[in-house]
């Protein structure tokens, strides 16, 4: 600590410096406000045109039709009622995972592993999961039919959609959750336990309270992500159980009707905003401020056998259903036909390298721009939401978090929309590929990086500050380094949602920027499922590397503040 | 670091302001039918013609979608693949540019739009792929029993709950059975017929070939798809299927191609088109391996169709299916879909 007054109290005095490089701060935030505006705002405004002034004249007939039909308003439940149900499970799943990896004294090995196979499941296109499910449990699948016998029994509809979309999103319940549970000040559980609490009573008492913002995190970025999912209930709902997402995309895609499908999708923001503002009240109406310096990554206590055994059957049953989801699609990379001819084979992934090699570049390249320019500009809101009192943080806030909550398709079309006339004129180029990814992606770090932000006593920022410090050096010699587990999740995440995304970017693509995905959903477009699972596991295997890297980046990154103090 | 963000900032305002699309010098092409196959059509046409052609592969209704919001600044100069209703409809929004080729005399004039906003380039005939695990399962019971061979067959009990056919809300292959048999049977009676078929259905797929995957994985005995994509799991896949066509008469899509309203390469787009509409850019269906039929005349068909003579072609009104493309779908889903129990 001594240290760490001498160098930030060379500032003190210079007062006129510190004002200048705050110009730097506040010129920073009025351009994200002006890319907000332009990126975000600007192409929704062309939707709502659409919606409600598609002659000019502001009407609510294309509401009204949209509300009379039967079809529409079931789709709206099914929308709702299947995210509910995701959302809670993924948080119960994340939750297990998230508490059993940080506080449970299970071996390093161990540890290791559930960590691993929990963020599995967030490493390949969404609508994978569904079409293992359909080869898996559908009417002629491997376990229904090939191992039980049965064939009344319909994957289709809520129970496949529940399933499939809680596999693929209980890694984020997982990983928000895990991020706040690492940030909790051990000392605190430890003084509950050496008082002679149970652990039981530790957990309900401390430790689940201290997480209640990650929970709720959690279950906010599930819940928006299963109601604008898209790749699993295209093939998983279909016309027997209408969902909002997929029933927009169609209007708009099948039927020609861009206003009506932009109609629809405006209904999915509905429930979502709601939810989204139980959670900021949720939120901010309680202090979690634990963390004195800097956060402590794992504690693991004892607990007792019992406890231990249960949690972690739990977690290797949870693991083996994911472990069976994913061998499933591997085996069909390397299987020559499906159900039909099972012999090994590498053909499907010498065609994936002839036929969607330049895909597959390209969106190496546009995920690779726009992933770190996402992550500093969410961590950097983040920042702004939780230490400043700017007027125009609840319009970052809610405009970034807007732009996640649509369905990729209303996006997608906005995009086109807007960007397709003068002044700005990106349709066809990688602009405009790139400007999507950062900012449909960009709530991912300004959740995680709030979620920790708020745990960090905002005296150590304001020391810093009063020793002369300027907002921009605080932001990024104090805060950064505290908040870098929650920046790397973000990143990691981002760079996985540009890889994997595909209903806006099927709207974006350009015959020279294309886009790996749009080429897979060709692939399973037209049934070639053994191709779109090759094409999956090399999609799997560079997000597995880039995770790899950026936990190896964290690690370094977290020694900083040691330096520091030392 | 002051220094650092300066450098950041000045980066920020090229990537914000520096964004200006490069008019290319070649040829750029929507291509609606498959990657693969386009790979092969368009490598042919440059080396045919040294133009150089840029493309990217989107379904029917996403192009019309990209086409329509780019009326003011239109990105590509030719549109190529996918059914003909969704030319008419690219038509009526004012989006294409007539555009009668010389090689137009190669197509037969119902292949073609009269005023030109369209051509021909392949046909794609709605058919039946039934499971042959299933049919002779069938047989065992019930030794007469066949492959479906018309529409009624459709609703013997034996496929009961093992029909998949696509849903026209989302797919045009749907669209094209629903409007076929609105020609075959007419309005009324059409649709008391999806009622009853409506039975056997176990479910309606939101892509149009999804039914024979189904059918070729034994999930389902039938799907109601184009037969090329049929032929394609037959003889690609190796899928157990067997193609047959109702007798009652079938319909079918025009795959179309167009010149794009607007278009900055028109001389190369025409080139395009005309090229298209070859006997030897069409001898190339039959290659590819996705069994498109030729509207050419004289053009060689891919194998495993039968000759078009013992098919029961209806004279497929495809602007009529186009101008009532919502009232169609519209009527389904009230009808059919809405009132769907399970």
């Amino acid at each position: 600590m001594p240290s760490m007054l001498y160098k930030l109290g060379g500032n003190v005095v210079n007062t006129e410096a510190k004002e200048k490089r705050d110009f730097f701060f506040n010129l920073a935030v009025w351009l994200l406000i002006g890319s907000i505006l332009l990126f975000v705002v600007y192409p929704l405004a062309y939707i709502f045109i659409e919606v409600f002034f598609p002659e000019g004249m502001p009407t609510l007939r294309l509401f009204g039709e949209i509300l009379q039909r039967h079809y529409f308003i079931r789709g709206f439940i099914n929308s709702v009622k299947v995210a509910t149900v995701v959302a809670s499970l993924s948080v119960v799943i994340g939750y297990l995972f998230g508490y059993t990896v940080t506080r449970v004294d299970i071996t390093r090995r161990k540890r290791k592993i559930f960590d691993l196979l929990a963020t599995l499941p967030i490493l390949s296109p969404p609508f994978l999961l569904a079409l293992s499910a359909v080869l898996l449990l559908g009417y002629n699948g491997l376990i229904t039919k090939g191992l039980l016998g049965i064939t009344d029994f319909s994957i289709y509809g809520f129970k496949g959609l529940v399933i499939v979309e809680t596999i693929g999103l209980f890694p984020i319940a997982y990983l928000t959750i895990k991020g706040t549970l690492q940030s909790i000040d051990p000392s605190i559980e430890d003084a509950a336990s050496s008082l002679g609490a149970t652990r039981w009573y530790v957990f309900r008492k401390v430790t689940l309270p201290l997480s209640m913002t990650g929970v709720a995190n959690a279950f906010l970025l599930t819940f928006s992500l299963s109601m604008a999912d898209f790749g699993n209930p295209m093939l998983l709902a279909g016309s027997r159980f209408p969902v909002l997402s997929v029933q927009a995309y169609f209007q708009i895609t099948a039927q020609f009707h861009i206003d009506k499908g932009a109609a629809v999708a405006l209904l999915l923001l509905l429930p979502a905003l709601a939810i989204f503002f139980i959670q900021q009240k949720i939120i901010h109406s309680r202090s979690y401020i634990t963390v004195t310096g800097k956060p402590s990554s794992l504690h693991p206590q004892p607990h007792s056998k019992l406890a231990k055994g249960i949690l972690v059957t739990l977690c290797i049953v949870v693991l083996g259903i994911v472990a069976v989801f994913y061998a499933t699609v591997l085996w069909g990379g390397f299987t020559d036909i499906w159900m039909i001819n099972h012999v090994f084979t590498f053909k499907h992934f010498a065609y994936i390298w002839e036929a969607g090699r330049e895909y597959l570049f390209d969106t190496l390249i546009l995920a690779g721009i726009a992933t770190p320019i996402s992550g500093i500009i969410g961590i950097f809101i983040a920042f702004l939401i939780i230490r400043t009192k700017l007027r125009t943080n609840k319009f970052m806030e809610m405009s970034t978090m807007l732009n996640f909550f649509l369905p990729g398709t209303v996006v997608g079309i906005g995009y086109m929309l807007a960007f397709n006339r003068y002044p700005l004129l990106l349709s066809g180029t990688a602009y405009i590929i790139i400007l999507n990814f950062i900012f449909r992606y960009i709530p991912v770090g300004i959740r995680s990086g709030i979620s920790i932000l708020l745990q960090i006593d905002p005296s150590i920022e304001e020391a810093a500050m009063n020793l002369g410090a300027n907002r921009m050096q605080t932001f990024r010699k104090i805060t950064m380094p505290l908040i870098s587990p929650a920046f790397f999740s973000g990143l990691v995440y981002t760079f996985e949602r540009s890889l994997t995304a595909i209903s806006a970017i099927v709207f974006l693509v350009s015959p020279s920027w294309y886009i790996f995905t749009v080429f897979i959903l060709d692939e399973l477009s037209i049934g070639r499922i053994e191709n779109a699972s090759a094409a999956v596991v090399i999609l799997f295997i560079i997000i597995t590397a880039f995770i790899w890297l950026a936990k190896f980046v964290t690690r370094k990154m977290g020694e900083i503040p040691t330096e520091i103090s030392t | 670091m002051r220094k650092r963000w300066t450098v950041f900032l000045a980066m920020a305002m090229i990537f914000l302001f520096g964004a200006t699309s490069l008019a290319a010098k070649t040829l750029t092409v929507y291509v609606t039918y498959d990657a693969a196959e386009a790979k092969i059509i368009i490598s042919q046409f440059e080396k045919d013609t040294g133009i150089h052609v840029k493309w990217v592969r989107m379904s029917s209704g996403t192009t019309l979608n990209r086409i329509r919001a780019e009326k003011e600044h239109p990105q590509a100069d030719v549109w190529t693949g996918g059914p003909s209703d969704s030319y008419v409809t690219a038509a009526e929004y004012g989006l294409l540019e007539p555009y009668v080729p010389p090689n137009a005399k190669n197509i037969p004039a119902k292949y073609r739009d009269p005023k030109g906003y369209w051509n021909g380039i392949y046909l794609g005939i709605i058919g039946f792929a039934t499971n042959k695990d299933y049919l002779a399962k069938m047989q065992k019971k019930n030794k007469f029993f066949g492959p479906p061979t018309s529409w009624m067959d459709l609703l013997n009990p034996y496929y009961r709950n093992n029909i998949q056919m696509p849903n026209p809300g989302s797919s045009g292959t749907a669209l094209t059975i629903v409007s076929t048999l609105i020609q075959i049977f007419g309005w009324d009676k059409a649709f008391d017929y999806l009622k009853m078929l409506d039975r056997q259905i176990q479910l309606y797929t939101e892509h149009g070939a999804t039914g024979g995957t189904s059918a070729g994985l034994g999930q389902c005995a039938i799907g109601v798809i184009f037969g090329q994509d049929i032929l394609h799991r037959i003889y690609e896949k190796h899928y157990p299927l067997i193609l047959t066509f109702p007798k009652e008469g079938t319909g079918y899509e025009i795959g179309g191609t167009a010149l794009i309203k607007g278009a900055k390469h028109v001389k190369e787009a025409k080139t395009f088109i005309n090229w298209m509409l070859s006997k030897r850019a069409q001898d190339l269906w039959a290659k590819t391996g996705f069994f498109h039929f030729p509207t050419a005349v004289g053009a060689t068909p891919p194998k495993g169709w039968p000759p078009l003579e013992k098919i029961h072609l209806i004279n497929y009104d495809a602007k009529w299916t186009g101008e009532n493309r919502d009232k169609i779908v519209n009527t389904w889903t009230k009808e059919i879909l809405e009132k769907r129990k399970k």
